[in-house]
């Protein structure tokens, strides 16, 4: 049915002999991509809010946000260069450009770092104290209701039953092990006794520091590991008892290390003959015998 | 003793082959220089897309289906979009649709330009073979131009399209399709009436019409032994709206189905010029999906090597539970084992190639 020839394809072989070459001569002549050509991903990092809906919707999982470090990082040797996460890019920062990527020796992720924003203006007075020390690393409303929400707890807990700040409760005994330490932890109730301890410290615990002895409320701890108790003992004698035991200073956070402090620097100021101490208690040296005088004075650190 | 049992011998054809665009494995048994049996054997190219389906949601996994294939990406996405869009309810608007039609089109042309390279090549024509791949590359720029890339299109999601074709696109669209034509008209000429070319795919690989409903073959392999089948006549997407006849032979052999595809290639030249003269003007190029799919769908669309089949099934999440795709080349090559037995030794890499043989679709 149908003819054949001998050679039906000579005319073709003569033109494509005597015409040019289709060849590009790529790299000696640039390529020209079309405007639409998908070549790789690119960001504009000063833009990016650190949402990381493009690593969530990637395909191949190529794109890695850090939301504490502020990077952008894509392993553009798995990028399929679809174009889906610049789809879903709220600030539109992603753009698909034209021109394959190069070539590497290594399969190495390319990371782009956000320039640090500026700390938020509308946290609440307290807590943008700590927030703007805590540079700025995601300073939300949230960061900073949790920081303040750890000094308020938003659950209390009355041995299995939690109650929470809207009212609601919780029955802990219900769950399962390993389930119920993962909410105490949640919830911040995981060490009940110590935010009453550690708030408790400053104030109530004072430790002599020359004697070792423990003052907590009433009961001295001495440092041969005896108890005293102080509401035994007669109102009269309790200041003596304190003051030998070098527990007679007031409550203050930190009293330890401020006393070893304290003796590095000179803690009374001499007026001719009166040495003023800094409890606020005077002292005369013209009573003092004459010999005392110096040793008073050098242990003051007045000499 | 059975002398005949002696004489046979098994020879692997594969998975390697100069011929194979992708691998696969035949086991044929020859009694001298011709073929008793053929055993396939396929698996060489599984990766587990279809459980893929399963970790990405629908919406991702539009992507993924893409690269099913190279060949016939458009198609694949294409089609698990629209049972995506039928499980859903969705109603695409017609400018997309068109817009599906003439990607689909040009989808048809790189495949079919591609396959006649390659059919080139198994018969040794080398200059044929650069001929039809040099003039598939004017029609990769114009897919490159519309839609940024040359075998991965990416511009499906479920509810429409992403990109449109400009009127300035398509002017550049028309124009370089009328040089194709004229260049496809030399190659056309060439495959059907030079002397070597006739001599290898006359009455060679003969398949009835009758085997062809037994064995259950389909595309323009069933189309050239006379079968008036085609699934665009189903009407999806802007097929309705055009107008065209199936593509069709009688012979059945190998010159037959050469025939049958290049001159696909003409209908679809013309069909893209029949969607651009009808497109809608200027419209959304897609509707907004709420929800998650749930229930089943499927789906029929005709790729370039034959009839695909979608299926996808949702249970309510935004991850599908199943997606199934039952490709054209799975069905043909039962008809392939058979037209091999009886052929000489050396036809056989030219009956595997007149499949059109997309194995990375059949075993995703």
């Amino acid at each position: 049915m149908a003819k054949s020839r001998i050679m039906a394809f000579t005319w073709s072989t003569l033109k494509n002999l005597f015409s040019k070459p289709v060849t590009r001569n790529y790299p000696a002549e640039p390529i020209n991509y079309p405007e639409r050509s998908r070549g790789h991903i690119e960001i504009e990092i000063d833009k990016c809010i650190s949402c990381s809906m493009c690593a969530k919707v990637c395909p191949t999982g190529c794109i890695t946000v850090d939301r504490k470090a502020l990077t952008w990082e894509i392993n553009r040797f798995d990028c399929l260069a679809c174009g889906y996460c610049t789809l879903k890019c709220p600030k539109k920062c992603l753009h698909l450009t034209p021109g394959y990527q190069t070539p590497g020796e290594v399969k190495e992720p390319v990371k782009y770092q956000r320039p640090t924003p500026p700390p938020k203006p509308a946290a609440a007075a307290g807590a943008a104290g700590a927030a703007a020390g805590a540079a700025g690393a995601a300073v939300k409303a949230g960061a900073a209701g949790a920081a303040a929400g750890a000094a308020a707890p938003k659950a209390t807990l009355n041995g299995d039953i939690v109650t929470f700040a809207n009212g609601k409760t919780m029955d802990l005994s219900k769950l399962p092990a390993d389930k119920k330490v993962a909410t105490l932890k949640k919830l911040g109730l995981d060490k009940p006794a110590a935010p009453a301890k550690t708030a408790a410290a400053p104030d109530d615990v004072i430790v002599s520091a020359t004697t070792g002895a423990k003052l907590a409320g009433n009961t001295i701890t001495l440092a041969n590991g005896k108890t005293m108790d102080l509401s035994k003992l007669p109102e009269a004698n309790r200041a003596n008892v304190l003051k030998k035991l070098g527990l007679d200073k007031p409550a203050a956070p930190a009293e330890a290390p401020k006393a070893a402090a304290a003796d590095a620097e000179p803690k009374a100021t001499l007026n001719g003959n009166i040495v003023t101490l800094p409890n606020g208690k005077t002292m005369d040296l013209s009573k003092l015998p004459e010999a005392n005088r110096e040793k008073v004075l050098e242990k003051l650190g007045l000499k | 003793m059975d002398v005949k049992a002696k004489k046979r011998s098994v020879v692997p054809f594969g998975p390697q082959h100069p011929v194979l665009p992708e691998p696969i494995h035949l086991d044929l048994v020859l009694e001298d220089e011709k073929v008793v049996d053929v055993i396939p054997s396929i698996g060489f190219i599984h990766r587990g897309l279809e459980e893929l389906v399963n970790r990405r949601d629908f919406n991702q996994y539009v992507y993924i289906a893409e690269r099913t294939c190279g060949i016939c990406s458009f198609g694949h996405g294409l089609g698990y979009v629209e049972a995506v869009e039928k499980l859903m309810n969705v109603e695409v608007p017609v400018r997309a649709k068109y817009l599906r039609t003439i990607w689909g089109e040009m989808g048809r042309i790189h495949s079919h330009l591609l396959w006649a390279g390659l059919m080139a090549d198994a018969f040794g024509f080398e200059n044929l073979f650069y001929q039809c791949w040099r003039l598939r590359e004017k029609n990769l720029d114009l897919v490159e131009m519309t839609t940024g890339g040359r075998l991965i299109y990416s511009v499906n999601k479920v509810g429409g399209v992403l990109k449109d074709i400009t009127p300035d696109m398509q002017k550049v669209i028309l124009n370089n399709l009328s040089e194709i034509e004229v260049e496809l008209k030399d190659i056309y000429k060439t495959f059907t009436t030079d002397y070597s070319v006739l001599e290898r795919t006359r009455g060679v690989g003969v398949l009835t019409k009758e085997q062809v409903h037994d064995l259950g073959a389909c595309g323009p392999y069933a189309r050239a032994s006379g079968v008036e089948r085609d699934i665009r006549q189903l009407g999806y997407e802007a097929y309705g709206d055009l107008d065209f006849e199936p593509v069709v032979s009688t012979d059945g052999d190998n010159f037959a189905r050469c025939d049958v595809r290049l001159r696909e290639v003409f209908q679809s030249i013309d069909l893209i010029r029949q969607a651009i003269a009808k497109m809608p003007a200027e419209t959304d190029l897609s509707v907004p999906v709420k929800g998650n799919p749930d229930g089943e769908a499927l789906v029929r669309i005709e790729q370039p090597r034959g009839e695909a089949v979608y299926y996808v099934e949702g249970n309510g999440t935004k991850f599908l539970n199943r997606f199934r795709l039952r490709t054209p080349t799975f069905a043909n090559i039962p008809a392939m084992c058979e037209t091999m037995k009886g052929c000489n030794y050396a036809d056989i890499p030219l009956l595997v190639v007149t499949i059109d043989p997309c194995i990375s679709c059949t075993e995703r």
